[in-house]
C-alpha cells in the first residue's frame, strides 16, 4: 500500500501537475466554456426552455390529454396578444398584416428586412417586445404540432433511416404506452450531451496524459536493477498499474466535481428525473425507458469506465515501447479513433437504438476481456523478463 | 546503441564528419517499427479519407469534366469554347430527336431532361418539359447544377446496367442517357451565365463590413479588414480582364473540390506532419538523455557541437516525412480524381466558388501553382516547428515534456486572437502565427475572411524563421554552457 502511495506521488510529480492544468484550462477555454456561458444557446432555444420549464412547474412530469387542451389553450391566448398588437401597428398595416396568421403565412418570405427590424428578434429584445411574443409563439407552435402529432413523424423518420423492426416496434410501444407524453426539455438534454462529447474527450487525454511515463521514464532513468532487487521486486508491475488506476480515478473525479458544479449552475434539474422518451426531446431515443438523470449517470459510469480502459492501455504500451515517440504516436492514433468512431458508440449514443441492443454490452465486453487478457499475458512475461538490454 | 557500433564505417571518411552524423541521428529516430508504422497509419488514415469523401461517388463525372477541359481547353476566349457550343448544340439536337421518338417531348435544356427524369424515377409528377422553354440557363451561383444534383442526390435512382430497366422507369438506354448526360455537363459551361457582371457587381465592402461586424471590430483592426477588402476589390477587375473568372473548373457548389483537395487533404497532411515533425525532433534533440548516453556523448572530443548535428537532423527528418507523406497521399488523389486539363484552370474561377463568395487569389494562381505553392509554404511552417521544438527541448527536462510544450503553445497561439483587444490592428497580425495559419489551407495566397492580408503568408513565415532562427542560435549557445 505504502508503494502505491508513492508510487501515486511520483505521478503527480510537479511538472505533470502542471501539464495537467494548463490542458485541462486550455482546453475549458477553446470548447467547453461555451456551452457553460451560452445557456440556454440562442433563439428559440431560451424561448421554448422556459416555456418547458413552465409547463413541468404546471403539469408535472406529463401532460395528459386535458392538460395538454390547458396548453393549447394558453397558445389561442397569448396569439390573441399578438393579434391585437398587430391590428394597432401601422408597421404591419403598411404590409397588408392585421392579425398574426397573416403574418405567419407570409413571414418566410424575404423583403420584410425593415419589419423584421421593427419586431426585433434579436438574442437580447426585452420580454414585452412582439420580437419575444413571436419567439414563444414559434416554439409553443411546433410543441404542440409534435404533441398532436402523436410521434407519426418520429416513426417517419425511423423509416426513413430503414431501420430494424426492432426498432420501429420500440419506438411505436413507447407511443401507445404514452410514455412520449413525458415533458422533456430537448434543451437541457441537448446541453448535457455536448457538455459530455467534449468533457469525455478531455477526461481521456487528461487520464491518458498522467499515465504516460508510468514505467518509460522508470527504464529511461536506469530504475528497472535497482527496482527488480528491491523487496517489493518484480511486484511493482502490478503496483504501479494500481497507482495509475487510482490516480486517473482521482483526476477524473476532481473533473467531474467541477464540471458538476459548472453543469449544475444552470438549474436543469427540474428534467432530471422525467423521462428521456418525450415528444418534445428527439434525441437520445433509447432501448429502455430512463429519465434524463439515469441516463446522465450511465454516461458518467460509461467516462469512467473508457477512461481506465485507457489507462490499462497506455499502461501496456508504457511498459514496452522504446521511447516516449512511439508511445505518443499510437495514443494520437487511439484519441483519434476514439473521437472519430468511438465516442459515439461508447459513451454519448449509450443505449439508443442508433445501434442494436447488444451492441454496446459486446462491445465492452470485447474490450475489457482484450485488454484485461493482454495484461495478464504481460504480466506473466514481466515476472520472467531478462532485465539485461 | 549496438546497432551503432557496428555501423560506424572507416572507409567511409571521405563523407563529412557532420554529414555522417546527421545520418546516424536520423537512423537512431527513424529506424525500426515507430515512424513506419505512424505513417503507414497516416496513409491509410487519408486513404479512408478519400474515399469517404462525398465526392468519391462522383470521381466518374469529375473524370468528364477534366476530358471536356482536355479537349476544349478551359477559358473562354480560346477557339476550343466556340467549338464547345457547337458540339453542346448538336448534342442537344440529338437528345431532342430521341427524346420526340421515345417521350414524344422536347426539351430546351439537357439540364430539363435530367430534371423529369430524375422526377419520374422518384415517382413524383414532373412538371411538363415543355413548359420549361421559358426556363433559365443554369445558374451555378444560386444553385447547385441541376443536372450533376440529379445523379448525386442520393434519393435519386440511377441508371443500372439494363436498359430495360434503367431506374428511371422511361425507355432510353444507358449509352442514350450517358450521351445525355455529357452534354448536360457541356451546358453547364456552355450555356454559362454572365461570369463578368458577377464580378464586377461583387459587393466587396459588403464582405468587409459582414467580417467586421461578425467579430465586433472597430478601431484600427476594422481600418485594415477595409483597406485589404479595398485592395481585393481592385483584384476583382484585374481578375476579370484576365479572364481567369470565366475559365471552366469542377463547378464548385456540387463536388467541392476546392475543399476536400485543399481543406480536407492538405488539413491532415499539416497534421500527419506536424505530429511527425515534433516527436521526431523531441526524440532526436533528447535521445542521448532518454537512452542515458549522455554522459558519454557530450563527453567526446565533438562533445555539445553534437547538438547542431541533431537539430540539422531534426530538420532533414522533418523535412523528408512531410514530402514523403505528402508525395504519396497526393499521388493516390489524384489517382482517384482525375484532374486531367484542369491542372491550370485559375483558382479565382466563378465555377470554383462553393460558397457566395468566390476564391478570388492574390496573384494568379492555378491549380498546380497553389498546390505546389501551399506544400512549400507546409514544408516551411514544418521546419519552424521543428525548431521551435528543438528550442523548446533546451529547457524541458525529456521529449515527453517536449510534446506537450509544443501542444499548449500550438493552443495558446490559436487562442491568442480571442484576448488580443479587437480595436486595434495588432488583432490582425496576432493571427500571423504559423499555427494560424495552417488552419485554413484553403484560404491561402487570397481574400477571405478577417484573415485576408495580402502576402501574410511570406510576412508570416519571414518573420518567424528570423525569430526562430535566432532561438535556435541562443539555444545552441546556451546548451554549450549548459550544466547537464
Amino acid at each position: 500500500m505504502r508503494v502505491i502511495l508513492h508510487e501515486i506521488r511520483h505521478i503527480f510529480r510537479p511538472g505533470t501537475l502542471i501539464l495537467l492544468l494548463a490542458f485541462n484550462l486550455l482546453f475549458y477555454w477553446m470548447y467547453l466554456g461555451f456551452y457553460f456561458q451560452h445557456f440556454p444557446n440562442g433563439r428559440p432555444s431560451m424561448d421554448t426552455y422556459d416555456i418547458q420549464l413552465k409547463m413541468v412547474e404546471r403539469f408535472g412530469s406529463r401532460m395528459d390529454a386535458e392538460e395538454f387542451q390547458v396548453f393549447k389553450a394558453e397558445y389561442e391566448q397569448r396569439k390573441l396578444v399578438a393579434d391585437e398588437r398587430i391590428a394597432g401597428d401601422p408597421e404591419f398595416a403598411k404590409y397588408g398584416f392585421h392579425n398574426y396568421e397573416q403574418y405567419q403565412t407570409r413571414a418566410g418570405e424575404n423583403p420584410f428586412s425593415e419589419l423584421d427590424e421593427h419586431i426585433d428578434f434579436s438574442l437580447s429584445s426585452d420580454p414585452n417586445t412582439l420580437g419575444s411574443l413571436f419567439w414563444e409563439l414559434q416554439s409553443r407552435e411546433w410543441m404542440i404540432e409534435a404533441y398532436e402529432g402523436g410521434g407519426e413523424a418520429e416513426l417517419i423518420q425511423w423509416r426513413a433511416l430503414e431501420s430494424s423492426p426492432a426498432v420501429l416496434e420500440t419506438v411505436q410501444r413507447r407511443i401507445d404506452d404514452g410514455s412520449m407524453t413525458s415533458i422533456q426539455s430537448d434543451t437541457a438534454v441537448r446541453y448535457y450531451l455536448d457538455v459530455l462529447q467534449y468533457s469525455s474527450l478531455l477526461a481521456l487525454v487528461s487520464v491518458l496524459l498522467i499515465t504516460v511515463p508510468l514505467f518509460l521514464r522508470d527504464r529511461h532513468n536506469g530504475l528497472i536493477q535497482l527496482q527488480y532487487a528491491s523487496a517489493t521486486g518484480r511486484r511493482l508491475f502490478g503496483k504501479k498499474i494500481a497507482a495509475a488506476l487510482c490516480s486517473a480515478f482521482l483526476v477524473l473525479s476532481v473533473q467531474l466535481a467541477v464540471l458538476a458544479v459548472l453543469f449544475s449552475q444552470k438549474n436543469i434539474d427540474v428534467f432530471y428525473h422525467i423521462k428521456l422518451h418525450s415528444y418534445l426531446n428527439f434525441w437520445p431515443v433509447s432501448w429502455f425507458d430512463l429519465t434524463f438523470i439515469q441516463y446522465i449517470m450511465l454516461t458518467i459510469a460509461a467516462v469512467y469506465i473508457v477512461c481506465l480502459l485507457a489507462v490499462l492501455v497506455t499502461a501496456l504500451l508504457s511498459s514496452v515501447v522504446p521511447n516516449y515517440m512511439a508511445i505518443i504516436g499510437s495514443l494520437a492514433m487511439l484519441v483519434v479513433v476514439f473521437v472519430y468512431w468511438g465516442r459515439q458508440p461508447l459513451i454519448t449514443d449509450l443505449t439508443t437504438i442508433n445501434y442494436d441492443r447488444l451492441t454496446q454490452p459486446l462491445l465492452y465486453g470485447g474490450l475489457m476481456l482484450v485488454i484485461s487478457g493482454t495484461l495478464i499475458f504481460r504480466w506473466r512475461r514481466e515476472k520472467a523478463s531478462d532485465i539485461v538490454g | 546503441m549496438n546497432g551503432l557500433t557496428d555501423s560506424f564505417p572507416t572507409s567511409r571518411s571521405r563523407i563529412p564528419l557532420w554529414l555522417r552524423l546527421i545520418g546516424y541521428e536520423l537512423r537512431k529516430s527513424l529506424r525500426g517499427p515507430v515512424v513506419p508504422a505512424l505513417c503507414a497509419a497516416f496513409l491509410l488514415l487519408n486513404v479512408f479519407v478519400m474515399l469517404t469523401a462525398n465526392a468519391f461517388p462522383l470521381r466518374g463525372e469529375i473524370k468528364m469534366l477534366s476530358g471536356i477541359a482536355e479537349k476544349y481547353g478551359i477559358r473562354t476566349e480560346e477557339p476550343g469554347y466556340t467549338q464547345l457550343q457547337a458540339d453542346y448544340r448538336s448534342g442537344m439536337e440529338h437528345l431532342n430527336e430521341i427524346a420526340v421518338e421515345k417521350e414524344g417531348v422536347t426539351y430546351e435544356h439537357a439540364a430539363d431532361f435530367w430534371a423529369a427524369q430524375s422526377g419520374k424515377a422518384a415517382g413524383s409528377t414532373a412538371s411538363d418539359p415543355t413548359d420549361s422553354t421559358d426556363a433559365l440557363p443554369p445558374d451555378p451561383s444560386t444553385v447547385p447544377p441541376s443536372h450533376p444534383s440529379v445523379l448525386s442526390n442520393p434519393t435519386t435512382v440511377l441508371p443500372d446496367s439494363n436498359p430495360q430497366n434503367n431506374g428511371f422507369g422511361v425507355p432510353y438506354t444507358e449509352e442514350e442517357l450517358d450521351e445525355f448526360y455529357l452534354t448536360a455537363v457541356m451546358e453547364w459551361y456552355a450555356v454559362t451565365p454572365d461570369t463578368e457582371a458577377f464580378y464586377r457587381n461583387l459587393d466587396v465592402q459588403n464582405y468587409a463590413e459582414f467580417q467586421i461586424g461578425k467579430f465586433g471590430l472597430s478601431g484600427s483592426a476594422a481600418d485594415v479588414i477595409r483597406e485589404q477588402y479595398a485592395k481585393l476589390d481592385e483584384r476583382t477587375e484585374e481578375i476579370v480582364s484576365s479572364g481567369d473568372h470565366g475559365a471552366l473548373f469542377f463547378p464548385g457548389p456540387m463536388y467541392k473540390m476546392h475543399s476536400l483537395l485543399f481543406k480536407t487533404m492538405l488539413g491532415f497532411l499539416i497534421f500527419e506532419s506536424l505530429l511527425l515533425t515534433v516527436l521526431v525532433t523531441g526524440t532526436i534533440a533528447k535521445y542521448e538523455f532518454e537512452q542515458r548516453t549522455a554522459a558519454v556523448v557530450y563527453a567526446t572530443r565533438r562533445g555539445r557541437r553534437t547538438a547542431a548535428d541533431k537539430l540539422l537532423a531534426s530538420l532533414s527528418a522533418s523535412f523528408l516525412l512531410t514530402a514523403g507523406l505528402c508525395a504519396v497521399t497526393l499521388l493516390i488523389f489524384f489517382g482517384i480524381y482525375d484532374y486531367g486539363g484542369l491542372w491550370n484552370a485559375p483558382i479565382s474561377s466563378y465555377f470554383n466558388m462553393e460558397l457566395d463568395f468566390p476564391y478570388l487569389t492574390w496573384t494568379p494562381l492555378t491549380v498546380r501553382t497553389y498546390l505546389l505553392s501551399a506544400l512549400v509554404l507546409i514544408a516551411v511552417v514544418q521546419l519552424i516547428f521543428a525548431a521551435l521544438s528543438f528550442v523548446l527541448s533546451g529547457f524541458l527536462k525529456n521529449s515527453y515534456y517536449v510534446f506537450a510544450g509544443f501542444a499548449l503553445c500550438y493552443g495558446l497561439f490559436v487562442m491568442l486572437p480571442s484576448i488580443v483587444p479587437r480595436d486595434a490592428s495588432f488583432w490582425i497580425y496576432s493571427m500571423f502565427t504559423p499555427f494560424y495559419l495552417i488552419l485554413n489551407p484553403h484560404g491561402l495566397f487570397m481574400g477571405a475572411g478577417t484573415l485576408l492580408y495580402e502576402g501574410k503568408e511570406w510576412i508570416t513565415l519571414s518573420v518567424w524563421s528570423g525569430m526562430i532562427g535566432f532561438a535556435v542560435l541562443l539555444g545552441l549557445k546556451r546548451f554549450g554552457r549548459q550544466n547537464l
